[in-house]
Order: C-alpha cells, then sequence, then structure tokens
C-alpha cells in the first residue's frame, strides 16, 4: 500500500489499512526489521494525514481501535497491542481522556515492546515535549 | 542389555566413552553443555530440572531425575575438594539409559556440524517419526559451545587421548585450542581469563524461574507414548498436536536479526518492504495467536532466526502476563506449548531472563561489572555505542555506570525502539531524536526507557 491512493479511499477504507499497517508494524519490531519499521511508520503518517486533511472528525474512525481486541485466534497480543498504541497516540488531541487511558492500560500491561512505547510516548506527554495536535 | 541398561559401571570406567564428564573446572554433557555453576569458590550443580532437560536430550525421558542430581552434586564436592580422579570416578558410575535413538541422532548432527568426535556410546529404543532436518537444525543451538566442545573432546572420547604424553590427565581449561575453521584451528591456544561461567540461575528472575521450570519439568517427564503392541510402525512421531500454521510473516531473504550483545549501534539504511510485502503482512488467522487461545508454537522450527526470538518473546509475555494474574493454567499451557517444540529450548534462558523484575540502577551497574557471561543477559549502553554518540567522551561511554546488565529481550526491544521513528520525536527515531542534546540529558534518556521498558525501578 503506498500513499499515493490513500486519499481515494473511505474512512473505512482508511482505518482497515490503519489496522493492516499498525499490525505490520508490530511484526516489523518482532523481527528486528528496522527497516522495515521506519517504511511502515511513513506509511503510516501519510495516512494520518490524509485523515487529517478531512476534517476533525475523520480521525474519529479511529477510535474504536483503543480497546482494539478482535476475535482472540486471528491476531497476536503484540499485533492488537500495536493498533491500539498507534490509535492512541493520534487520537490524544481527539479524545485525550480516552487515548491517553489507553496508553496508560498498555503501559501498565501491554506486550514488553508496546508497552515501552506506550511509557515512553507518556513520558514526552509529562515532560511538554510531545504536544499532540 | 549393557552396562548402561542394568546400571553396573563399565569394566573400563573412566577410560571409556561417554556423555559426561568433568574437568576441575566444573561437570559436563556431552559435547559442552555445563552441568553445574560456579559460586564463589563453590562447584554448584544446576537446578534439577535442567540438569534433567540436558541430560533427557540424550538419554531419552527416563533418565532419573534424582539420581542424576545426587551424582552431579557428589562430583562437584568432589571438585571443590580438588579430588579431579574422584570426581570423574563418580560420574563412571552413574546410572544413565542408554543414548535413545534421538539422541544419537542429534549428537552426529552436533559433531558433524562442530567437527567433534561423538562418543562410541550405547544407543537403544527406536526411531522416532522426527525429520533428519530437524536434527541438524537443533544441532545450531549448540554452535556456541565449539571451543568448549573442542577442547573436551578428548575427555569424552579417551581413545583420542593416546596421543597425549602418557598418565597426563587432559585439562582443557589448561591447554585450550583453536576452534576448527580458525587458521590455527586445533592447535592449542593461550588461556584467557573468561571462563565460561554458566550462571542462568542467579537474578531476580529465580523464584519465577523455578515455578516456571517446575511446570516445564513435569511436562518434558511425561513418558513418550509407545507403540500399540500390535501396531506395525512403532516410531512414534515427537511431537503430537496437528502444527500450527507459521508466524504471520515469513522472513524476507536477507532479513535483520535481533540486536545482539553489546551493539546498541543503529541500522544501516536501506530499501524497505514492497508494497505487495505491506499487503500481505499478518492477517487474521494466526493459530497461538490472542489472549483467551490455548497458547501454541509451531512444531517445526521457523526458517528465519529472527521468527524464533519473536515467537520467545510472544512466549515471555505471555509467561509474565500468567504471572501477573496468577494464571496456574495459562502457566501450565505455555509449559506445554514450549516443551514440544524442541527449537524453542535455546530461547528458553531468554524467557526466563525476561520475567526479572525492575531493579535498581546500582543493581543493574554491578551486574555489569562482575564480568563473565551470564545466559538471557546482555550489557548494555546506557547512552548508546556507535556514531549517533561520536561526540560523547569514549570514557563516558566505557564508564561503569554507563553499562547496566539487563535481559536480552529487554535489550533487544530498547534497541529496536531506538531505531525506530516515534510520533512524539516528530517522526524522528530517538537515536535522531537525541543528537545534539547534552550527553546528562541522553543518560536521563536512556533511564527513563529502562524504567519504562521495565528493566529500571
Amino acid at each position: 500500500m503506498t500513499s499515493r491512493n490513500y486519499s481515494e479511499m473511505s474512512d473505512e477504507e482508511l482505518a482497515k489499512a490503519f489496522v493492516e499497517i499498525s499490525v505490520s508494524e508490530a511484526d516489523a519490531i518482532g523481527l528486528g526489521k528496522v527497516r522495515t519499521m521506519r517504511k511502515l511508520f511513513d506509511q503510516l503518517r501519510a495516512l494520518k494525514e490524509t485523515l487529517r486533511a478531512r476534517g476533525p472528525e475523520a480521525r474519529r474512525v479511529l477510535v474504536p481501535f483503543l480497546s482494539y481486541s478482535p476475535p482472540s485466534a486471528s491476531i497476536f497480543a503484540d499485533q492488537a497491542a500495536q493498533v491500539r498504541l498507534n490509535a492512541a497516540r493520534e487520537l490524544l488531541a481527539v479524545v485525550p481522556e480516552q487515548a491517553r487511558a489507553a496508553l496508560e492500560d498498555l503501559a501498565a500491561n501491554g506486550p514488553s515492546a508496546q508497552s515501552g512505547r506506550a511509557g515512553m510516548c507518556l513520558q514526552f506527554l509529562e515532560d511538554g515535549v510531545f504536544k499532540p495536535t | 542389555m549393557t552396562a548402561a541398561l542394568t546400571g553396573r559401571a563399565d569394566a573400563r570406567g573412566t577410560m571409556r566413552p561417554r556423555t559426561l564428564a568433568c574437568t576441575a573446572d566444573g561437570i559436563w554433557l556431552w559435547p559442552g553443555t555445563p552441568l553445574t555453576e560456579r559460586r564463589g569458590a563453590a562447584l554448584v550443580p544446576l537446578p534439577t530440572p535442567h540438569l534433567y532437560q540436558h541430560v533427557a536430550t540424550l538419554h531419552g525421558p527416563a533418565v532419573h531425575a534424582a539420581a542424576l542430581a545426587r551424582v552431579i552434586e557428589r562430583a562437584a564436592a568432589c571438585l571443590d575438594r580438588g579430588r579431579l580422579e574422584e570426581a570423574d570416578r563418580v560420574l563412571a558410575a552413574v546410572l544413565l539409559p542408554p543414548v535413545s535413538f534421538d539422541g544419537a541422532a542429534l549428537m552426529q548432527a552436533i559433531g558433524r556440524r562442530l567437527g567433534v568426535s561423538v562418543p562410541d556410546v550405547e544407543i537403544a529404543g527406536w526411531p522416532s517419526a522426527s525429520p533428519p532436518a530437524l536434527f541438524e537444525q537443533l544441532a545450531r543451538v549448540h554452535d556456541r559451545k565449539l571451543a568448549v566442545a573442542l577442547t573436551l573432546e578428548p575427555i569424552f572420547n579417551p581413545d583420542l587421548q593416546r596421543i597425549a604424553p602418557a598418565n597426563v590427565p587432559f585439562d582443557p581449561l589448561v591447554h585450550p585450542r583453536w576452534p576448527a575453521g580458525q587458521p590455527d584451528g586445533g592447535q592449542f591456544r593461550p588461556r584467557d581469563g573468561d571462563a565460561i561461567v554458566p550462571v542462568q540461575w542467579q537474578g531476580p528472575a529465580v523464584r519465577v524461574a523455578a515455578r516456571f521450570l517446575a511446570r516445564l519439568w513435569r511436562l518434558l517427564r511425561r513418558l513418550p507414548k509407545l507403540p500399540e503392541p500390535r501396531e506395525p510402525e512403532p516410531p512414534p512421531p515427537r511431537s503430537e498436536p496437528a502444527p500450527p500454521e507459521p508466524p504471520a510473516r515469513a522472513p524476507e531473504s536477507g532479513e535483520e536479526k535481533p540486536p545482539g550483545v553489546g551493539h546498541n549501534r543503529p541500522p544501516e539504511d536501506g530499501a524497505g518492504p514492497t508494497p505487495d510485502e505491506v499487503e500481505n503482512s499478518p492477517v487474521p488467522g494466526n493459530p497461538g495467536a490472542g489472549h483467551d487461545q490455548p497458547f501454541t508454537l509451531p512444531v517445526e522450527r521457523p526458517t528465519g532466526e529472527g521468527e524464533v526470538a519473536q515467537w520467545g518473546q510472544r512466549a515471555a509475555d505471555k509467561i509474565r502476563e500468567a504471572l501477573k494474574n496468577n494464571d496456574t493454567k495459562r502457566l501450565t499451557e505455555i509449559a506445554d506449548a514450549l516443551a514440544h517444540a524442541d527449537w524453542i529450548k535455546e530461547q528458553l534462558d531468554n524467557i526466563i531472563a525476561a520475567q526479572d523484575p525492575p531493579r535498581s540502577l546500582d543493581e543493574l551497574i554491578e551486574a555489569a561489572q562482575e564480568g563473565g557471561r551470564r545466559f538471557g543477559y546482555d550489557n548494555h549502553h546506557i547512552i548508546e555505542q556507535g556514531p549517533q554518540n561520536g561526540d560523547v567522551p569514549p570514557n563516558v561511554i566505557d564508564a561503569p555506570y554507563n553499562l547496566a546488565r539487563i535481559p536480552r529481550y529487554k535489550h533487544w526491544q530498547i534497541n529496536k525502539y531506538y531505531g525506530q521513528p516515534q510520533s512524539e520525536c516528530e517522526g524522528l527515531t530517538p537515536r535522531e531524536y537525541l543528537k545534539g542534546k547534552s550527553v546528562e540529558q541522553r543518560y536521563q534518556f536512556g533511564l527513563a526507557v529502562l524504567r519504562k521498558f521495565g528493566v529500571l525501578k
């Protein structure tokens, strides 16, 4: 998937792509594929920019992912946690309390990779370095 | 039926080929698996479940764990008193079943891989359905033992000692050799101070590991299914459940491996995934997934190193979750899955070390200063090594306060975090974000990362 066709996708299709990229990202982290992580980050950023360009309400399509927990046989815990983590980071300015609660839950109970990342995100917020928009 | 089966010591005593041997520095299982650890001046046997796990790999599940532990303990006590020959006699009298067919196949594979002689020991039982390729894969686990295996070779194969001066016991730690494959392969090399210190069972993970391995041990001790009396095909398959699908994503060729010891370096830039890769990336349908489904592992070893480590980290996460919830059923299920996947055993040290609770900075620093190896742990530079910190004086990078011994999986997680762009770093990787920051800021950031990844209190 490339950034080029994101603009042609509906919000729901973007949401589906958001999950796919996040799941791939979890695998790239697990497998130590650093270059892939960078590529996926760029793809996710392009997707998020596409959503943002559609107005403040468009991002709400990601809100259900704050508690993403699909049928358990279909996904690994780290993959689901990465979806939650990415959604929470993107929604801090939209639904701050819910997003922060998701980050805190991941930091406390998430798989190690996502737990550490959620904890660091909260640290950046507390330090005032990260100002969600 | 021979001595090994009946329990009578072989008439050749310590001069017969065997799978257990000792040196002044410890007790070993062929080809070079330590069965003792040094604590101060004393040699201490590994915990019984671990002794059983190692020895049963070659001799099959009928190994009597308690008897084995008693013999190892007696031999270790002899070594503590400097009585090497007496320890050797104690070991020579140990009652072990013959090497199993699978054990023999594994020994042959290891022997070929390391280039060491396989002791001519008795073999009994019947072959399993395990494919030969499986033993070749399992033999890789022993690669790191090459130097030790070469030096212990004449002890496990006494016939090889005939080339040594008569009546002089060969001590591989006094006369180490360069490993095969090097220009001086097989030649004696100088002694070094980096003696092997197998101390898997030290540290705060002991309690958790003991509980976990106690369960794993019971599962490993289950006797394999024997053939029905009239069944024409006797060998039962080693692993029973239907093999789950491989993990969601197959590794690419030239796959990056998880970062290893002491690297803390940024990855090279290069090509990323194709659009197809992303399109074909993990999709629903993965067995072993999810939190309320049984935890399963592939029966066959996954094809990429990164995948093995990924499964190990998933197992570690599941164990931590189960321990946190005091979910003994879940823990047993995980142990069962681990017991049925031989290929994951190389990750057990990492999995257990990952259960360590957060420690104080002093503890982490002191552990790094102890020297020697700790299986499952790495030394981590709080301000990373590498060109990204090229402006930091080397005496700061190498200072004791900058070096912490942490569980290997946590080390890998942290290194991957440093190399991944993060939204909160304005899309930069933490390595890029830290450029230009003061040494103090970089150090504090490193401590924060250790805290958030559950390493530092």
